[in-house]
């Protein structure tokens, strides 16, 4: 196993933290106990809103095999005091030789070991994270899964009361933390794992520390006081302020929430922090920097009315506070660009872009969508070349054989282009492409109700068609041409479709040649710019790897 | 253009709410009222809880459909395997198919079945999840003639892999984990290798 990039982003960090009204604190996520392996830096609330899954704390999350009574672990039973105290350790990635993709060593430890109040077995109750259905009852293990698909797995627990199918309400029971292991030992805890379907890897186990360390401030009752204000009005950005009295120079997260609450599992929730400094705000808060502004998403503006709310959160998280005065918004659909419609293959193609159908994409009909002309397939990853000798610092967007200038930081930035690491290119390979049109500065993306993705994209020309013109969506282009089937619905009649696996089939692996360039009956023998360059430029092509900062 | 004007409560202490129904404005929060007309360019911050996005089936033909693995279902099954949204994968072996329970939400479904000691379990998804600081991986494996990921936890195995468009899981938990089927990976290849496409056939979904 090798992955192409791997950064975990240092998306909030949160500091070890004591607070005033608890003995909680907690070390960083990815700090394991020493010896104990590689831990995954991140800070990612992969189930935001989540109940902590034990009924009651205090509650301890720390190594089994590297605390006391371990296998690994020092000296002393597993009841140790030690075992039984804050700060609470991260084991997530913890020495396994269990395949993990998301472990910096690529193996280890799937989920979170907590220890309950006390060393007693099956006194307290695991509860249920979100609201769900159990899904499975295993010799000894639970999952549980939510509307949204996220599955919560409680391994070792006892007395079960629950039974496959049953529906559950978010702090429901499911049964006491225990010891059980197939008759094998292990000592007084709760494995919890949180498993979700991630694009470019399928289900896979992500790291619960911070879901958990969230959930438990919330079920502590820390928390900060926060005060703010959210507001939005028409079709403008959502806007307010937000500011810990507690600490009241802090700029704070703000969550805003679409189509519900925070504990909504099908709300849509992103986080900004409130560091606009607003001139207005420095008399009556004492301090300038708590507002904040975020974009109206162009999937939400779908002429039907979208609820939002907006929450405030402590320096040192915990609680968080729901603002004042958040409010609906309805806003038509934008017009839809002229252009060609791109199918996009699905959700690993939208993971390798960084693209965004939430901010980007167009709610769309089925006759919107026809109404454009169907274009080349979208690329299943970005490449960005340059030419090697330095005599032209111009970026190219490698698109379908065809290379695009990336004329301006908005379009790179837009299209996540900017992320990309540049190939140095022979001068001649890139010479010898064929130059399309301008990558546009704006992502449109069209989504239809069944969940096909569209970019709309400039035609580009086949250089031999004197008739054609670049960015028309005339049928002389590239679009609706015979390699370049974009593999979507159009209809009935459609059945040329590629609907093959994940990137397969057609040119929808992203790096075809153009069709005047594409392979017939194995030959790839047709006008080729030049059979040195077109060679070339396929063994540049076999090593494509994208690679994001 | 917009078509409802849900007008923002642009200044706090508006009249927007009775004092029965919300505490009146504290004065910091009113002195701060102006804030919420803000210009500052809009931020997109951070998606909480990753971006969900849409996995399209691509369903098989209905031929594809094995009956015999469909007709070793339960009714009660069977008649759910209909109601699904995504292709649904079952095992072939009987005693498997025969206690097989089917459990369903709007974008996924999951399956759960036993025999001497196994638990196997499968997890289907039509809605992955993006995270920008999570690149798509190379697999570990290849079942089903694709890549995938093979794993354990807990002596429970799992292998998860995309095909029809859509991310399965399929899980192996062993009554005991030094039963001979956990101790390494080719029982859960092995099953995952004699799943078969058993519907929803076209004409109900």
């Amino acid at each position: 196993m090798k992955a192409k990039t791997l950064t975990l982003a240092l998306v909030l960090a949160v500091p070890a933290t004591a607070h005033a009204d608890s003995d909680f604190t907690y070390l960083e996520p990815g700090d394991l106990t020493p010896g104990s392996g590689n831990g995954a830096e991140d800070y990612t609330v992969y189930a935001p809103g989540m109940r902590y899954p034990m009924e009651e704390g205090p509650s301890y999350p720390n190594s089994q095999v590297w605390g006391h009574g371990g296998g690994s672990g020092p000296s002393g039973g597993q009841c140790h005091e030690n075992n039984y105290s804050y700060p609470w350790r991260d084991n997530y990635c913890e020495t396994r030789s269990w395949s993990m993709p998301l472990c910096p060593s690529g193996q280890g430890h799937q989920g979170q070991d907590i220890r309950p109040a006390t060393c007693d077995d099956s006194l307290y109750w695991n509860v249920a994270a979100e609201a769900g259905t159990i899904t499975n009852i295993g010799s000894y293990s639970v999952y549980v899964t939510t509307a949204n698909g996220t599955r919560h797995d409680y391994l070792h627990g006892s007395g079960n009361i629950i039974s496959s199918g049953q529906s559950m309400a978010k702090g429901d029971r499911i049964n006491k933390v225990s010891n059980e292991f197939g008759g094998t030992p292990t000592t007084i805890h709760l494995h919890y794992n949180i498993k979700q379907d991630v694009a470019g890897l399928g289900f896979i186990f992500v790291s619960p520390y911070m879901s958990l360390v969230e959930s438990y401030e919330e079920l502590l009752g820390i928390g900060a006081e926060v005060v703010g204000a959210a507001s939005q009005e028409g079709c403008s950005p959502i806007v307010g302020w937000a500011q810990d009295e507690a600490e009241p120079e802090a700029s704070i997260p703000v969550r805003v929430f679409f189509d519900g609450p925070s504990d909504d599992p099908n709300a849509v929730g992103i986080e900004v922090i409130a560091d606009i400094e607003r001139p207005e705000l420095c008399d009556s808060l004492g301090s300038c920097n708590h507002g904040f502004s975020v974009e109206l998403p162009r999937s939400l503006q779908d002429g039907t009315p979208h609820a939002v709310h907006a929450y405030g959160v402590g320096v040192d998280g915990g609680t968080v506070t729901e603002l004042d005065d958040a409010n609906d918004f309805s806003c038509d659909p934008p017009t839809i660009p002229d252009g060609v419609r791109r199918r996009v293959s699905g959700p690993e193609a939208l993971s390798a872009w960084g693209l965004s159908p939430f901010w980007d994409g167009r709610a769309t009909t089925d006759a919107e969508a026809d109404a454009l002309d169907s274009g080349e397939a979208f690329p299943e990853e970005p490449v960005v070349a340059r030419i090697d000798d330095g005599s032209d610092a111009t970026l190219w967007w490698i698109d379908a054989g065809f290379k695009r200038r990336i004329a301006s930081a908005g379009a790179s930035e837009a299209w996540g282009l900017d992320q990309v690491e540049v190939q140095d290119w022979p001068a001649n390979v890139l010479d010898d492409l064929p130059e399309g049109t301008d990558v546009r500065d704006e992502v449109f993306m069209l989504l239809l109700a069944d969940g096909t993705v569209y970019v709309v994209d400039d035609a580009q020309c086949d250089p031999d068609d004197e008739d054609c013109e670049p960015g028309s969506s005339t049928s002389n282009t590239t679009a609706g041409t015979s390699g370049g089937d974009d593999g979507g619905d159009d209809g009935p009649d459609d059945e040329d479709d590629d609907v093959g696996g994940t990137g397969g089939g057609g040119s929808a692996g992203g790096n075809a040649l153009p069709p005047y360039m594409a392979e017939e009956d194995g030959c790839g023998c047709t006008s080729a710019p030049s059979p040195a360059g077109a060679g070339m430029l396929a063994l540049l092509l076999l090593g494509l790897r994208r690679r994001r900062d | 253009m917009i078509r409802v004007a849900t007008v923002a409560v642009a200044m706090l202490g508006c009249g927007c709410a009775s004092a029965e129904e919300r505490p009146a404005p504290s004065p910091v929060r009113a002195a701060a009222a102006d804030a919420l007309t803000g210009t500052a360019k809009p931020s997109r911050g951070r998606m909480l809880g990753g971006e969900r996005v849409r996995r399209v089936a691509q369903w098989p033909d209905d031929d594809a459909i094995d009956w015999s693995a469909r007709d070793g279902l339960s009714v009660e099954a069977s008649a759910a395997i209909d109601t699904l949204s995504l292709p649904a994968l079952v095992s072939t072996d009987p005693a498997f198919a025969a206690s097989t329970q089917v459990m369903a939400g709007k974008r996924w479904y999951a399956t759960w079945a036993q025999k001497d000691g196994l638990t196997v379990t499968l997890n289907a998804s039509g809605e992955a999840r993006v995270y920008a600081h999570i690149p798509p991986f190379e697999g570990t494996h290849r079942v089903r003639d694709i890549e995938a990921f093979v794993t354990q936890n807990e002596t429970i195995w799992s292998a998860t892999w995309v095909e029809h468009g859509i991310a399965y899981d399929l899980g192996l938990e062993c009554k005991s984990p030094t039963m001979p089927e956990c101790q390494d990976e080719a029982t859960i290849i092995e099953l995952a290798e004699s799943l078969a496409f058993v519907g929803p056939a076209e004409d109900v979904r």
